[in-house]
């Protein structure tokens, strides 16, 4: 067992069995739809606009969350917190409890959480924040609450008539949490504008995340705040998600700005997040939108001109990656190569951090026929080959963490389990077909490996 | 077949790069307690001869073939100490030479030059050693103990084949035919890669 973390779950015991620190440092909102959470398990809640017009820091510190804190600091487990409950009472392991609070931007904020009171106001030291769902693509596992263009596409034709209503913004408005248009004045943009010259300074990490944030005007209002008012907070670690799709004057300004913040020290390190999961004609596929060789392009001008910047690619593993993963490990390690300098933030220029995605179900891996499934594997000895190795001079490469992560795409995708293979793969090919009709896009041509397959479960 | 710089040595360490990759990798079945047997197939070159050459050697406990001076040494990693057998036997440079190593455990190691019977060690007394982690073992294939100032790049032993074999049967198996980021394709598919130290 981990020594420092047994002692940093010892210490969150002292105060009560529920009390984690990241219901007061953390916090990750959704401005467009005005929902918060601090950590991702539990559910995103409301956020009240009476209480914003009181409190702009109620983005984060809603009387919801508040009476959360107040029994995690009355010794009692809050039910939303259910995922490390089920950990904590099923197993010797550590739950995220004592993971988020052992973060740096946590850790050290322990003995005064554990004196405040529940009603206290608490500025975040790891704050991720989504400006609007605005997003110029429509990624095949993506939806309506994340990107504009779903919203379009449902709102003209409808949700998918899989046995999942995939991409259905019904419930979205019956709770309330359709995503505000952009011409739409937003309350929750608003508050956050009035809350930000506060919250600035106190910040550990800052991410910005999507939609598309390039393609809200007020990422660059955040970034040229702190190109003015750095010297607040020079030891802010920002990160920026991006799908690195956008036209090319707003890369550009990206690009300027990083310099800019990276060159002269305004920050302490900044992270572009991006995402890619097959290549060519695929990745476009599955990207919908998404010009795959501008992509590239985009991540070869940052490394260039930031050579202090690592570009990680969060790669979203699905039903339709298998056939094209192999190759996308040739071009990270090529990247890794041509960018190796010693310089960067974290060891590597290019990082690929490969996930599987669980929804919606017919793209998941689990839906392939076994002998698609080994391409998975063989994807993950590609990565294993291209290691870094040990005591050698030569130290770029795949790490250990890049090359787990795609075995255990692998190890998901034949565990076996109550998965509804049958069932999701008729799902696969109703979503398949419909999806070329509302796209014009021709599956038949992108995925001869799979026409078989499609075609034994089409109507 | 590769040429091999003695400054610039392969390791079989396979799980070095990512420990929980391979279940069983093939270093770890290279123990006192199990039966195993190493192929070599080789030769070596006159550069450096006046130094010793190590063609494999199991670490940390040292079990392995070397040349010094044509003169062959054999290295047997006891679970005590490792003992070094200074041969009669004198192998030529530029000579493909091919060497067997096979293991019984807590019986003999049986050493083979071109399929014939060599050397006998016994181990009923002394057994080899059984390494367990963080001590795991290693392979190197091909290293020597220069000097450390000496920067030249030469061209000292030649590889033709690198095989482990098992009860169950070969597991890993080596000819450099296919090389990845500076490894040599494990030609089993087990992925009990060599890498160059370069």
């Amino acid at each position: 067992m981990n020594t420092s973390y047994a002692k940093v779950r010892d210490q969150l015991n002292q105060k009560g069995c529920g009390f984690c620190l990241a219901k007061w440092t953390q916090v990750t909102m959704h401005l467009g739809v005005g929902l918060t959470h601090s950590c991702h398990h539990p559910v995103q809640h409301k956020i009240p606009l009476a209480e914003l017009k009181r409190n702009p820091s109620a983005l984060h510190n809603t009387r919801f969350k508040k009476l959360k804190r107040k029994e995690m600091l009355e010794g009692e487990r809050p039910s939303e917190c259910n995922y490390c409950w089920n950990i904590e009472d099923n197993s010797n392991s550590f739950s995220d409890r004592t993971f988020k609070s052992a973060e740096p931007w946590s850790l050290d904020q322990m003995e005064k959480i554990k004196t405040s009171n529940w009603r206290d106001n608490y500025n975040p030291r790891y704050v991720e924040v989504s400006f609007s769902n605005t997003c110029n693509l429509k990624c095949a596992y993506c939806g309506p609450q994340y990107s504009s263009k779903w919203v379009e596409e449902i709102e003209k034709h409808g949700e998918y008539k899989t046995s999942t209503e995939f991409n259905s913004i019904k419930l979205l408005k019956e709770r309330d949490e359709m995503p505000l248009k952009k011409t739409e004045h937003n309350p929750y943009v608003e508050a956050f504008w009035e809350w930000w010259p506060e919250l600035y300074p106190d910040l550990h990490t800052f991410r910005i995340t999507g939609g598309e944030p390039l393609l809200s005007p007020d990422t660059f209002k955040v970034l040229e705040y702190i190109q003015e008012n750095w010297e607040q907070n020079p030891r802010l670690s920002l990160a920026i998600n991006t799908n690195l799709s956008v036209p090319d004057k707003l890369i550009k300004r990206l690009l300027d700005i990083g310099e800019d913040l990276v060159n002269n020290n305004k920050i302490r390190e900044l992270i572009i997040f991006t995402s890619v999961e097959a290549i060519g004609r695929q990745a476009e596929y599955t990207r919908f939108g998404l010009n795959y060789d501008k992509f590239w392009e985009n991540i070869d001008q940052i490394c260039t001109r930031i050579p202090k910047v690592t570009v990680n690619i969060m790669a979203a593993f699905n039903a339709l990656s298998v056939f094209t993963y192999g190759e996308l490990i040739d071009k990270v390690l090529e990247m890794k190569g041509k960018h190796d300098n010693g310089k960067r933030y974290w060891t590597t220029a290019v990082q690929l951090d490969t996930a599987y995605i669980r929804w919606p179900p017919h793209l998941s891996v689990k839906i392939l026929e076994p002998e698609h499934k080994e391409l998975i594997l063989e994807a993950a000895k590609k990565a294993l080959h291209y290691g870094s190795n040990k005591m050698t001079s030569k130290v770029y490469g795949f790490t250990d963490v890049e090359i787990q992560k795609i075995k255990r795409v692998y190890d998901f995708a034949i565990a076996k389990d109550d998965f509804d293979i049958e069932k999701y793969r008729k799902d696969f090919a109703i979503f398949v077909e419909e999806n070329d009709k509302r796209k014009g896009t021709n599956f038949y041509e992108v995925f001869p490996e799979l026409k078989e397959f499609y075609d034994k479960y089409k109507s | 077949m590769i040429n091999i710089s003695r400054r610039n040595p392969w390791a079989l360490w396979p799980n070095s790069i990512c420990p929980a990759f391979l279940s069983n990798p093939a270093v770890d079945r290279l123990q006192g307690d199990q039966y195993w047997k190493i192929d070599v197939d080789f030769s070596y070159t006159e550069h450096n001869i006046s130094r010793q050459k190590d063609i494999f050697c199991i670490v940390p406990k040292y079990t392995g073939l070397s040349v010094h001076d044509k003169r062959v040494f054999i290295g047997v990693g006891h679970e005590d100490e490792d003992d070094w057998h200074g041969t009669n036997t004198f192998i030529q440079p530029n000579t493909r030479e091919k060497w067997t190593f096979e293991h019984f455990p807590k019986d003999t190691l049986k050493v083979f030059r071109n399929g014939e019977l060599e050397f006998e060690y016994s181990l009923v007394i002394r057994p080899l050693a059984v390494v367990s982690t963080p001590q795991e073992p290693i392979v190197f294939i091909g290293t020597d103990r220069h000097i450390v100032n000496d920067q030249s790049e030469t061209h000292d032993i030649t590889f033709y084949e690198f095989k482990i074999t098992v009860s169950e049967g070969v597991i890993c198996h080596h000819d450099w035919s296919e090389l990845i980021h500076g490894k040599s394709v494990d030609k089993t598919g087990n992925c009990n890669f060599l890498y160059e130290m370069a």
